[in-house]
């Protein structure tokens, strides 16, 4: 492309100015403010667009109202040409490109038009100032191979910005460490997804967990099932037991009643009964018949009661009468008997009187008898013997004591003679008494007369022993004065002779013991042994009398005992025995002769007494049988018999509803023997009531625990959350695949792209290298003769001492040298690609002579494809051009 | 002479709750549908099995995915498995890889009328309705892989009418990627002089040999693009020559499709809109379609079309008509067929080519990829020769884009 003419309507301080390019190298000279750089900018302005409202200064606006802007005429590699006009406007003002047929263009256009080359390429490439020349110390090898790319190929701008694009887009859709991006979102989503899946996953063993539980729950319920079926049974059963209670207490009793049932008349039995009591009936009734034809037979002898008795007991009063005369005996033999007792009793009594005994006593034996005799034989000589010792020693005492003057009839004992008259005369009138005593009790007087006999003995006994004691006092009183001494002999004998008396009366009070004499005076124990012989007798008599007596009595009572059936017609006196056997034979007799009176007076009568007596038989005969049949069944009475009878019917129901209850109460009454109270049951009811009630509780819980696991298991099946997420996946996957395809796509467009532009311009690069080289040679004079680029480092060589040197050791104007040496190979090496015309401003102010020589030989070689515009206020270099390549600009003012 | 009319079911490859992949969107009903269709479909093969009244059905692994171990899926099972109890129809099963039998393998008890092989293999024997002699012999996968020719375990053909092998895995002769899964070859299978192969794992319904038939019965439902075409199992039914018909019957609810539709000189979107309108209601009204267009002559559309197209201008309106009665037709993908290279200027062609091979390597992109290969479904993606290829076509429509934009510039 070759910058053919610049017309400025106003850009600075130019306007309405027009600059023609006519060779292909340009040295634009003028001093400083001639406007030098507000050219080159103007060309690169309009070519590139105006600098903006950010950098004003670079803007270049025109001060004295001139049109902003210009036309820059160019001519391209085909030779075609066309006016780029840029006008102010937004970004870098408004462009049009005008072709040589007069067709317009847009900004598009130019940027086609100009491609590969770029603002940036432009500034970096074709653009020189002393500003940009620095730029040397930060080139990279990067930045080279960038700028290479981007010229490397015709349109690789184009190719490399779409591959920008495609980066970006990708960026857009996933990052590898983003976030928000699609795919990575996606990918998010997925994991979230595979979360939820996980979690769904676990219905299966959760499933097969709730199966089993299943199972057990299920046998649990069989279980219970059977248990509430077994209890309902049991329940039903106490039920039936409660209902039934009261029917039971019936059976029990009844029971009881069955066992103590005890009389069984059979119906046959009963039967034989009633006959009895039938023909008993019967029997009676002819009785009272013929007694009603008796009667009306005897009616005109008006017949006494007692004589209608005595006609009834006919027989019995015949039978007891028949003793009659063995009656009449006894009571005479009593009469005699009393008689007889009566003179035993009398001669008892006088005899007890004469003896003075209460008691009878036995009778001494004879050899008792002996000893009592002598006994008192002995004690009499011995009383005797002692009176007279006592006396003589009296005597003797006296003699002694009072001087023997006194001596005096000693008392004489003398017995109660006065007495014995009084005596023998009671005597005397017991015995003529006894004498007008009838019979045996003359007995009497013979007992008086041997009394008073007595009597006169005994008084003349004693009238003897009186005049012997007399005599003996009148010696012992003689020999009281001589026998002084003697006094103490005697009294030794005395008291020997008290012991013997003594021992004499232990014996003798012995035997009266022994006989229960003790009352008994020895007189009449020793001589009226007799006496006491006799009342014994007579005692035995009397007992056998009163026993003959007593035993008569019996037998005479006994028979008048036997009328008390006729008690009301012959009351008797049974005190009386002799009066009532009078009585019974008077009424007897009586009645024997009424009945001959009347008897025989009919035959009829005679027929109806004998029926009469058949019947009164045959009554008695049915009234035996009945009372037999009673007795066999252990009854007292009818009475008993018809209660027994009921009794038995009661019991005859009592079993039948026994029997009912039994059949209806079954097996019940096994079952009621656990009970012994209707509360017992009732409670045992309560408490079956509760377990089944808490049985059919968890039955209830059981079977809705059941229902629940069932609902959750079938929702775990037919759940479709599992599979839906599985398909979510697949479905989040398809996305993430898709994105990922579009993302790769992306990234391999992007990639492809630029691996084909590095392929294209790998061959570039050290042909480059190769230029660079050969031009900073040139422009240091051969002072440097290789150029290496490392990727963060670019070092020359020095030639003469190959010596490495590091960019920033350069000195400037060296490190620009390079810098330029690389631009100018950069542009050789694109010229087959691009052509861009040289912008030079002022760049090469730090290079001395000879440089400053090498670099405009340099750009004239140079200028040969690539148009070169130089912008220079340096004077001397007006010599290296010819007078038609210069344009002098003035300083205006 | 006794007429022989054994029937039996080959099914295989049910994979009752693996999703369909591939799909981005999709209206709720036919989301349902989709959800619904591999338990329909198994279904329709029991109620066929049913109203046949067939002696038996022949499952030949993977009816469902183990590591999913899904519930549902097995409370389904035992609920079809039930339906045949009650008709007296006896099921034959194999476990494949997906559904091996693991020590672990938590399962639901099937009903008895289900014979399950065993990993060390086994031999069924059943009497027909008609009075033949059958025996089925097979068995199942322990493991994920197995990596041992299996064909020992058969038995050669005994004293029995009919011999039935149930096999799930690959040929040996085929892509090395499927010999851990009990390779076999058909010499082998010929010698054991069986009269059916019923062979399960490969998806695509293929007969490996005429007499005696070597079947793969393929799966009873698509699940994703690839496979595509009806699906369904065989139904074999003996011949009064004691020869083995098969026929074939589709249960699949949804079918995958894909359809080239071509958008030469077409100007108007409105034009394509029609066109593919047009070709769908020429599909027949069978079943369910899920339906990749391809429009081919792509890159004679004006850029300003391709731009609207490629930014999923003309797929979503495709997606949001009514959906059609009784059968759906879902359009889930819509693709611009671009094979022409385009114009690359100046740029030299052979800088494309080279460089085209060094970023289209797998290589290249995996390592682009990075960390998404994490993702055993992407990794498995970026593997696979057709998303390679589909990729490198993406890339030069977009890189086209470039191309149509600067003539564009031109013509404006």
């Amino acid at each position: 492309m070759k910058i053919e003419q610049a017309t400025i309507f106003g850009f600075g301080k130019w306007h309405d100015r027009t600059f023609d390019f006519k060779t292909n190298i340009e040295l634009i000279y003028g001093l400083n403010e001639a406007g030098k750089s507000t050219l080159s900018s103007f060309i690169t302005g309009v070519l590139f667009g105006f600098a903006t409202k950010k950098q004003p200064y670079q803007q270049y606006l025109p001060k004295a109202g001139h049109s902003y802007g210009g036309t820059i005429t160019i001519a391209t590699s085909n030779k075609r040409r066309f006016v780029i006009k840029r006008v102010g406007g937004k970004a870098g003002g408004i462009v049009t490109v005008t072709d040589e047929d007069g067709k317009v263009y847009g900004e598009q256009f130019l940027t086609q038009l100009l491609a590969p080359i770029t603002p940036q390429l432009f500034q970096a490439v074709f653009h020189f100032d002393e500003r940009s020349l620095n730029q040397i110390f930060h080139l990279s090898k990067a930045d080279l191979n960038q700028h290479l790319l981007a010229v490397g190929a015709v349109g690789s701008d184009k190719w490399l910005q779409q591959a920008d694009t495609y980066q970006r887009e990708a960026g857009k859709l996933y990052r590898q460490k983003g976030r928000i991006w699609p795919l990575n979102v996606a990918l998010k989503q997925l994991a979230e997804l595979q979360k939820k899946v996980n979690q769904a996953r676990g219905a299966f063993p959760k499933y097969m967990q709730l199966a089993q539980e299943k199972q057990e729950k299920e046998q649990q319920l069989a279980k219970l099932t059977r248990n509430a079926t077994q209890l309902s049974q049991k329940k039903g059963r106490i039920e039936r037991l409660v209902k039934s209670w009261p029917d039971y207490q019936t059976y029990l009793q009844l029971k009881q009643v069955g066992a103590n049932q005890s009389i069984k008349l059979t119906d046959q039995d009963l039967a034989r009964y009633s006959e009895y009591k039938h023909q008993l009936a019967l029997t009676t009734a002819d009785l009272q018949q013929v007694s009603q034809k008796i009667a009306e037979q005897t009616k005109s002898q008006a017949l006494t009661p007692a004589f209608q008795f005595y006609i009834a007991n006919n027989e019995i009063f015949g039978h007891l009468l028949s003793q009659k005369d063995q009656i009449e005996q006894l009571l005479a033999s009593q009469e005699l008997l009393v008689n007889n007792q009566q003179a035993t009793q009398l001669e008892q009594q006088e005899l007890e009187s004469e003896l003075g005994i209460q008691t009878i006593v036995e009778p001494l034996s004879k050899p008792d008898l002996a000893v009592a005799q002598r006994n008192f034989t002995e004690q009499t000589t011995l009383r005797q013997q002692l009176i007279e010792q006592e006396q003589l020693r009296q005597q003797m005492i006296e003699n002694n004591t009072q001087l023997e003057q006194k001596v005096s009839e000693l008392e004489q004992e003398t017995p109660e003679s006065n007495h014995w008259p009084a005596a023998l005369g009671i005597s005397l009138v017991v015995t003529v008494i006894g004498l007008l005593l009838p019979g045996g009790l003359k007995l009497v007087s013979l007992v008086g007369l041997a009394i008073s006999c007595w009597f006169i003995y005994q008084q003349q006994i004693q009238r003897n022993t009186e005049n012997k004691i007399n005599t003996e006092w009148q010696q012992a009183l003689a020999q009281l004065d001589t026998q002084k001494e003697q006094l103490q002999v005697l009294t030794t004998k005395l008291t020997q002779l008290r012991q013997r008396q003594a021992g004499l009366q232990q014996i003798w009070d012995n035997l009266k013991a022994r006989y229960h004499y003790q009352a008994l005076t020895t007189n009449l124990i020793l001589n009226r042994q007799h006496d006491l012989g006799r009342l014994q007798q007579l005692q035995l008599t009397m007992h056998k009398i009163t026993e003959q007596l007593t035993q008569q009595q019996q037998q005479i009572i006994a028979w008048l005992e036997k009328f008390s059936f006729a008690q009301e017609w012959l009351p008797i006196n049974k005190q009386e025995p002799e009066k009532a056997v009078k009585q019974i034979i008077t009424f007897y007799q009586e009645m024997q002769h009424k009945a001959s009176e009347l008897g025989n007076k009919d035959q009829q009568y005679t027929y109806y007494q004998e029926q009469a007596a058949r019947l009164h038989q045959q009554s008695k005969d049915w009234q035996k049988k009945q009372s037999d049949f009673l007795t066999q069944h252990h009854l007292v009475s009818d009475h008993e018999l018809q209660k027994s009878v009921k009794h038995q019917q009661l019991q005859r129901e009592q079993q039948q509803q026994f029997n009912y209850l039994a059949n209806q109460l079954g097996d019940l009454v096994t079952e009621f023997k656990g009970y012994s109270t209707q509360a017992q049951v009732q409670t045992a009811l309560v408490s079956v009531s509760d377990q089944e009630k808490r049985l059919r509780q968890q039955l209830m819980v059981l079977q809705q625990q059941l229902v629940k696991l069932q609902a959750t298991m079938q929702q775990l099946v037919s759940d479709g959350t599992y599979q839906d997420l599985l398909q979510q996946v697949a479905q989040q996957e398809a996305q993430i695949s898709d994105l990922t395809q579009q993302w790769l796509a992306k990234r391999l467009a992007s990639d492809w792209i630029t691996a084909t532009l590095t392929a294209a311009s790998t061959q570039r690069f050290p042909q480059l290298l190769k230029l660079a080289t050969r031009y900073f040679a040139i422009l240091t004079n051969n002072r440097y003769d290789k150029i290496s680029v490392a990727p963060d480092l670019i070092t020359v060589r020095e030639s003469k001492q190959a010596t490495i040197f590091a960019v920033g050791e350069l000195s400037q104007g060296t490190a620009e040298q390079l810098y330029v040496a690389f631009k100018l190979a950069f542009a050789q090496e694109i010229s087959d690609v691009a052509k861009m015309p040289f912008i030079i401003d002022d760049g090469f102010i730090n290079f001395d002579l000879p440089r400053r020589q090498a670099i405009l030989k340099l750009l004239r070689q140079i200028s040969q494809h690539n148009q070169v515009i130089y912008f220079t206020a340096n004077e001397a270099d007006l010599n290296s051009f010819a007078p038609e390549e210069i344009i002098q600009l003035k300083r205006e003012g | 002479m006794i007429v022989h009319n054994m029937k039996f079911i080959h099914a295989a490859d049910l994979h009752l709750d693996s999703p369909f992949q591939g799909l981005k969107t999709a209206s709720d009903q036919l989301w349902q549908v989709i959800h619904d269709s591999p338990f329909v479909a198994f279904k329709r093969l029991v109620d066929d099995a049913i109203r046949l009244q067939v002696d038996f059905i022949c499952l030949v692994g993977d009816l469902y995915d183990q590591a999913t171990q899904s519930i549902q899926v097995q409370a389904f099972l035992v609920k079809q498995f039930k339906r045949l109890q009650t008709e007296k129809i006896p099921v034959y099963l194999s476990y494949g890889n997906h559904d091996f039998l693991a020590a672990d393998s938590v399962k639901l008890d099937f009903p008895t009328n289900v014979h399950v092989f065993p990993g060390e293999g086994a031999t069924f024997n059943l009497i027909t309705a008609a009075g033949e002699k059958v025996a089925l012999s097979g068995f199942s996968y322990t493991n994920r892989w197995i990596t041992k020719d299996m064909t020992s375990l058969f038995p050669i053909k005994g004293q029995v009418d009919y011999q039935i092998g149930l096999l799930h895995g690959s040929e040996s002769s085929v892509a090395s990627e499927h010999d851990v899964y009990a390779p076999f070859s058909i010499s082998e299978l010929l010698s054991k002089n069986y009269d059916y192969w019923a062979l399960g794992h490969i998806h695509k319904r293929q007969i490996l040999n005429q007499d005696p038939p070597i079947v793969y019965s393929g799966n009873i439902q698509g699940r994703h693009k690839k496979e595509s075409g009806e699906k369904g199992y065989y139904l074999v039914t003996t011949t009064t020559d004691q020869q083995l018909s098969l026929e074939f019957h589709p249960v699949e609810v949804i079918e995958w499709r894909q359809i080239v539709v071509s958008v030469k000189q077409v100007v108007r979107l409105n034009t394509i809109i029609n066109l593919i309108e047009e070709q769908v209601a020429k599909l027949p009204q069978a079943h369910h379609l899920l339906l990749s267009i391809q429009l081919s002559d792509s890159n004679q559309l004006s850029p300003a079309l391709l731009k609207r197209i490629q930014a999923g201008e003309l797929l979503k309106y495709l997606q949001q008509q009514a959906p059609t009665q009784p059968y759906l037709r879902y359009i889930y993908e819509l693709k611009l067929v671009n094979n022409v290279i385009p114009n690359f200027q100046s740029l030299d062609a052979q800088y494309w080519q080279k460089a085209a091979k060094q970023i289209f390597s797998e290589k290249n992109l995996q390592e682009l990829a990075g960390p998404l290969l994490q993702y055993s479904f992407l990794d498995t993606l970026i593997k696979q020769a057709d998303f390679q290829s589909e990729l490198k076509n993406d890339v030069l429509t977009l890189l086209d884009e470039i191309n149509q934009n600067g003539v564009a510039t031109d013509e404006d």
